[in-house]
């Protein structure tokens, strides 16, 4: 019986050691902070108050955070072990901001002391030395220790930046711009009108000399009279029309040589021709008829 | 003071790399070899290997008789301390600028060498002893550091990574952080979560290197003459107990990019001339309309084929561009290994001396500078317009003149005098 006794009497300190070790276990597994007395102050470059805020954890700030040059962002907390409450000292504690633009993201430091009183601070001073430009940023608070769990992401607000630095994108490799060349304009000439005005002055003699003919009783009567001396005329008036086509085929199309070598052609053929229509024409005289 | 001795292993691969298959693979200790048996094995393939394992006395330079003597270096060894003069960060760095690519990894006890020579690469590494923490996201199989990062923030370029690593298994890391800079030649192709951060297990005096999305695990960069540099934060990112999860892909995709066996690209040929001929000149005339084309292939999986970009530009530049054009690619037609782009250009009404430039920069891909130099003459005196609107009087004069001879001649030969005249006269007589 002593035995037995003996035995119940282990068996239950065994049970209460047991029960002893998983509450101690369960309270391992679930050690965890609380970060409270949140405050948030904001006092410009003449030590005015902007902006003071208190928070209690996971509420957000709803209107924005405007800091301009020369502002100074405070924040203050403490973070204590939710089980005891004594203060405790976080690996990572870290104000970021993370711009709305870029998603780049900016460190701010939160000193922590034994007590677990913690403070930030952000001083917009002149010129930034922080890689911040003008925007707006997401307000974070990351808390993340090794020895608890369930490490803290506290989005705190939105603030608004306003200094002069604004972001300037970094050269990457890309398709570049399309560029087109602008070609000169084509040379200005006198306007067309003038030029047809012109044209109709060259050819106002052509009136005088048709009007004068008229007025002397120009005629073409041998043409029809003497008809047997005719080929050479018509001949040779043809082969000075030809030369003339052929001073505008020059004057198109052709080149020096070749114009020589047709006009030296067509020039044996009018000298040849106009002698013996000349001569015709002489015969008409002579006889009288001219 | 241990002296570090580090074996060197040659691997005669046939690694189906565009430039090369002799790769050396350095590490700080003989036995790290049985680390990475797995990864080592992969290089491997299916081709004749011929391990050579050479004492460090004997690796005297990554270069013999002015030649690089490897043509891909892995990098294991981040311990070491290079105290011997041909084995230095500058040598290789000359080792780069020759062309050979190098893929590097480190551990948080990584020496100051390395990280000068990252700093050649606009690579910033932390400090010795530093790792990249983050409390929310790390593995299971952590040791309580929370170093075991899970990450898939992959940079979405196919040209270095493949679609199944881009949408895959997020990937474990353990090593240093680094911070990359803006340089366009460099790439990020792993980064770490938002909340993540790098630093050393005490309490931080000031504010980490980097953080979130700045920390980067792996980054590569692209040197002009496309050598290939990849720096990879973790030397246990490679080691066999991490191969099971996404990792094995990944390091698949970096080794095979790293070696130039993946998004490379060549110009097969180029040509230009004017529209409607067909023979490409050394002189154009200004405004005059020509067609250029040029015709580029990738390597895609050990042949090169037909590249998919459409993005490609030409520039005709005499010290500045005057001209930018985006070229249009042609449809790719049936066993043809290069893609033909073509436009149509007119040409600028400058004269001189300009050069055709396809600069194809992208990154993750090879850079493509095509140039071709052509003379722009101006007009010769009979290629202006022939008839002008200001002359037509002066036409219609000398047509005149000569109609008016013509019918002259016409008229005194056939006229016939009636006699008025001489009847006038001899009446005023």
């Amino acid at each position: 019986m002593r035995r037995s006794f003996v035995c119940i009497y282990a068996l239950t300190w065994q049970i209460l050691a047991l029960l002893m070790c998983s509450t101690i276990l369960a309270q391992d597994s679930e050690r965890g902070f609380i970060i409270a007395d949140i405050k948030l102050a904001v006092t410009n470059s003449e030590a005015q108050r902007k902006l003071t805020e208190s928070l209690t954890y996971p509420s957000s700030l709803d209107k924005l955070i405007e800091l301009s040059q020369g502002d100074n962002l405070k924040m203050i907390f403490t973070i204590q072990d939710k089980a005891t409450k004594s203060g405790i000292q976080p690996h990572q504690s870290l104000l970021v901001l993370s711009s709305h633009q870029t998603g780049s993201q900016i460190p701010i430091l939160v000193k922590v002391r034994e007590t677990g009183k913690a403070r930030a601070e952000l001083y917009l001073k002149s010129p930034t030395t922080r890689n911040l430009f003008s925007g707006n940023y997401s307000l974070n608070l990351i808390i993340g220790t090794f020895s608890h769990d369930n490490p803290i992401n506290y989005h705190i607000g939105t603030v608004k930046i306003d200094i002069p630095k604004t972001y300037s994108a970094p050269v990457k490799y890309g398709p570049k711009p399309e560029i087109h060349h602008i070609f000169n304009p084509d040379q200005k000439l006198p306007p067309t009108f003038l030029s047809y005005s012109f044209v109709v002055i060259v050819l106002t003699p052509w009136l005088f000399l048709i009007g004068a003919w008229i007025h002397l009783g120009v005629n073409v009567s041998f043409l029809t009279s003497e008809l047997e001396t005719l080929p050479a005329i018509i001949g040779f008036l043809g082969t000075l029309s030809a030369i003339e086509i052929l001073f505008y085929n020059y004057w198109t199309h052709l080149n020096i040589f070749q114009t020589l070598s047709w006009l030296s052609g067509l020039s044996a053929l009018a000298f040849f021709l106009g002698q013996k229509a000349l001569s015709d024409v002489q015969e008409w005289r002579l006889k009288g008829l001219r | 003071i241990i002296a570090f001795a580090f074996a060197a292993l040659f691997f005669f691969v046939e690694s189906k790399s565009t430039t090369g298959f002799r790769v050396l693979v350095l590490l700080d200790e003989e036995n790290d070899k049985n680390l990475f048996t797995q990864f080592f094995h992969s290089l491997e393939g299916n081709a004749i290997t011929n391990l050579l394992i050479i004492n460090c006395q004997i690796l005297s330079s990554y270069f013999s008789y002015g030649e690089r003597a490897f043509d891909h270096i892995i990098y294991f060894a981040p311990k070491t301390k290079d105290k011997k003069d041909n084995i230095t960060p500058i040598s290789l760095v000359n080792f780069v600028n020759d062309g050979g690519n190098i893929l590097l990894a480190v551990s948080s006890e990584l020496s100051e060498n390395i990280r000068n020579f990252a700093r050649e690469f606009d690579i910033e590494f932390d400090e010795r002893n530093t790792y990249v923490i983050d409390h929310f996201n790390y593995d299971v199989s952590d040791n309580g550091k929370h170093t075991l990062l899970i990450s898939n923030n992959f940079v979405n370029n196919e040209a270095i990574l493949s679609k199944e690593v881009i949408e895959g298994v997020p990937v474990l890391f353990r090593g240093i952080g680094h911070k990359a800079g803006t340089v366009p030649l460099l790439t990020k192709i792993l980064w770490a979560n938002d909340t993540a951060y790098s630093s050393d297990f005490e309490l931080l005096e000031q504010e980490p290197l980097a953080i979130g999305n700045d920390v980067g695990l792996i980054s590569a960069l692209q040197a002009r003459n496309n050598a290939r540099v990849t720096f990879v934060g973790s030397l246990e990112f490679f080691s066999d107990q991490h191969s099971k999860s996404g990792n094995k892909a990944l390091v698949n995709d970096l080794t095979k990019w790293t070696f130039q066996e993946k998004g490379i690209l060549r110009t097969t040929s180029r040509s230009h001339h004017k529209e409607g001929e067909y023979e490409q000149l050394e002189m154009y005339r200004i405004k005059d309309n020509i067609i250029y084309n040029i015709e580029i292939s990738e390597y895609v999986n050990d042949q090169w084929q037909a590249f998919n970009g459409d993005d490609i530009q030409l520039e005709i530049i005499m010290l500045d561009p005057y001209i930018r054009k985006n070229l249009t690619a042609l449809p790719i037609l049936e066993g043809h290994h290069a893609r033909k782009y073509e436009s149509l250009i007119q040409l600028p009404d400058v004269y001189g001396v300009f050069t055709f430039k396809v600069n194809y920069k992208r990154p993750g891909y090879t850079y493509i500078v095509d140039t071709s130099t052509v003379a722009i003459r101006p007009f010769k005196h009979n290629e202006y317009p022939r008839f002008i609107s200001a002359a037509y009087p002066y036409y219609t004069g000398a047509a005149s003149m000569g109609v008016g001879f013509l019918l002259f001649c016409f008229v005194w030969i056939f006229n016939k005098d009636n006699g008025k005249l001489t009847a006038n006269k001899k009446k005023t007589n």
